[in-house]
């Protein structure tokens, strides 16, 4: 199965991926949140919320163009779709492929090792004392799977534990899913 | 007032500048690399040591171009919230400062200062409505074509284009295994139209003209990020609405020109109210020397 799945990904990222260079998506994104911590004047909370809500904007438009180049059907598990989304989402989307380990007992939530980032090549945080606490960098990545996730009904909460921008030994997202949605008409669309 | 950091050196003036399409000539190209100037910012995202020293590293890995062009296009929502907030950050801190005023007797008018005050409180909490994610609500608000949050994306657009210039000479460079060399802003536009247009947007600007006294006009018939823009109310609503996603290519290409010690106006507009065909008029400090 995950054989599988890593061909399909590979495949995918070969044939059907138009590319540009990632130097180019980092400094875009390094730019934006520079702009950020100077609008907000270093306030880190704000710029971690925006940054998440930007993701999450892209989040549930980015799953149409997931499920429209890989064609997958719904996943059986929470195992499936941890499978998925590093070998196939991270995949195809940013050519990285995480590692997916520490899953809980109960096997309601499990952690994405990033041992590459393109978001964060070339970073340093600000040297204030504050940024290394507080800031999230690659917020925006928690954002984009939320709203995926959302957007396949499950009700999941993604967030960063550690990070190696702040000197931490790995980088590692925590998805934990809460439940799974029921088929629903959007809010205000009845 | 601009701080001259790339060469530009006092050459003899080129005497074939007639209006140029951008296909032909080859870029100029010298002994010197400009690449060198090292950027600077909060956030180090710039030209690093090990980018410089390590030739093969430098632009060979790729990510899906679809996530750079949703990041750029989550910009526009994303500088109506920061204005957003930053207004209701300004009303709150003003209506503080009223309050406080309000106390000192001396004051003459306290009561229109009140008056004020009330009146500026109603509307900014109104705004404070959730935002959406996903729709295009957002474009409806009266705020959508505010000018501090359409001059904040123009500087997203700015900065992104100062920082990546070295990069994407320094790339050039490399590929072509020549030094590059930038003599005149219309060296420069064409650099834009070619190198710069091809990594962003994956195809080349298609026309460029000038008048040789510092204006520019590029021509994109085919826009990339606003091929399946479209309004559902029609053109006249797609026209009004498109203007936010025009201020990023803009800010890139005055940043880009900044970088290169060129100051200038950019103005981008929908050619003969038809989307995805955009032309940015480009008015530089064209300097006189003879």
């Amino acid at each position: 199965m995950s054989r599988q799945l890593k061909q399909l990904g590979d495949d995918i990222w070969r044939n059907k991926v138009e590319k540009v260079n990632s130097e180019l998506f980092t400094l875009t994104y390094g730019s934006i949140v520079a702009q950020l911590c100077k609008d907000f004047n270093y306030n880190y909370d704000e710029v971690n919320n925006e940054l998440f809500q930007m993701g999450y904007s892209i989040g549930i438009r980015l799953i149409d163009e997931f499920l429209q180049k890989t064609q997958l059907s719904r996943c059986v598990n929470l195992k499936d779709t941890a499978e998925i989304v590093s070998k196939i989402g991270f995949k195809i989307f940013l050519n990285i492929t995480p590692t997916v380990a520490h899953w809980a007992a109960d096997y309601r939530s499990f952690g994405l090792i990033l041992t590459e980032n393109p978001l964060a090549d070339f970073v340093e945080l600000p040297d204030d004392g504050k940024a290394s606490k507080k800031l999230w960098y690659s917020n925006i990545l928690c954002g984009v799977l939320k709203g995926c996730f959302e957007m396949v009904q499950l009700d999941c909460d993604v967030s960063f534990i550690q990070d190696t921008l702040k000197g931490d030994d790995a980088t590692e997202i925590r998805v934990k899913l809460i439940k799974i949605l029921k088929d629903e008409i959007p809010a205000g669309e009845e | 007032m601009s701080t001259i950091k790339t060469p530009t050196s006092p050459l003899p003036k080129l005497p074939d500048q007639t209006a140029v399409s951008e296909s032909s000539t080859p870029v100029k190209v010298a002994n010197k690399t400009p690449a060198d100037s090292p950027s600077r910012a909060s956030i180090n995202t710039t030209t690093s040591k090990n980018e410089v020293s390590s030739d093969s590293e430098i632009f060979t890995s790729e990510i899906n171009a679809c996530c750079l062009h949703y990041l750029v296009n989550e910009c526009v929502p994303l500088s109506m919230r920061v204005q957003e907030k930053l207004m209701k950050n300004e009303t709150d801190l003003g209506a503080l400062m009223k309050n406080l005023k309000l106390k000192d007797q001396n004051i003459r008018g306290s009561e229109e200062i009140k008056e004020d005050t009330k009146s500026s409180k109603g509307p900014s909490d109104s705004h404070t409505r959730e935002f959406l994610a996903g729709r295009v609500d957002y474009m409806n608000d009266e705020k959508y074509l505010d000018v501090n949050s359409l001059y904040r994306i123009e500087g997203y657009g700015f900065e992104i284009g100062f920082k990546i210039t070295d990069c994407l000479i320094y790339d050039k460079s490399v590929k072509e295994g020549l030094t590059v060399k930038m003599v005149d802003s219309l060296e420069i536009l064409k650099f834009i139209c070619r190198d710069v247009w091809k990594v962003f947007y994956g195809k080349q600007m298609d026309n460029l003209r000038t008048n040789h006294l510092g204006t520019f006009v590029l021509i994109d018939n085919a826009f990339k990020p606003l091929t399946h823009f479209y309004s559902g109310k029609g053109e006249e609503d797609t026209l009004n609405k498109v203007t936010p996603f025009l201020q990023f290519p803009s800010g890139l290409i005055r940043g880009i020109l900044w970088s290169l010690s060129v100051e200038s106006v950019v103005k981008a507009e929908v050619i003969n109210g038809k989307v995805p065909g955009i032309s940015f008029t480009v008015q530089t400090n064209f300097d006189t020397k003879e």
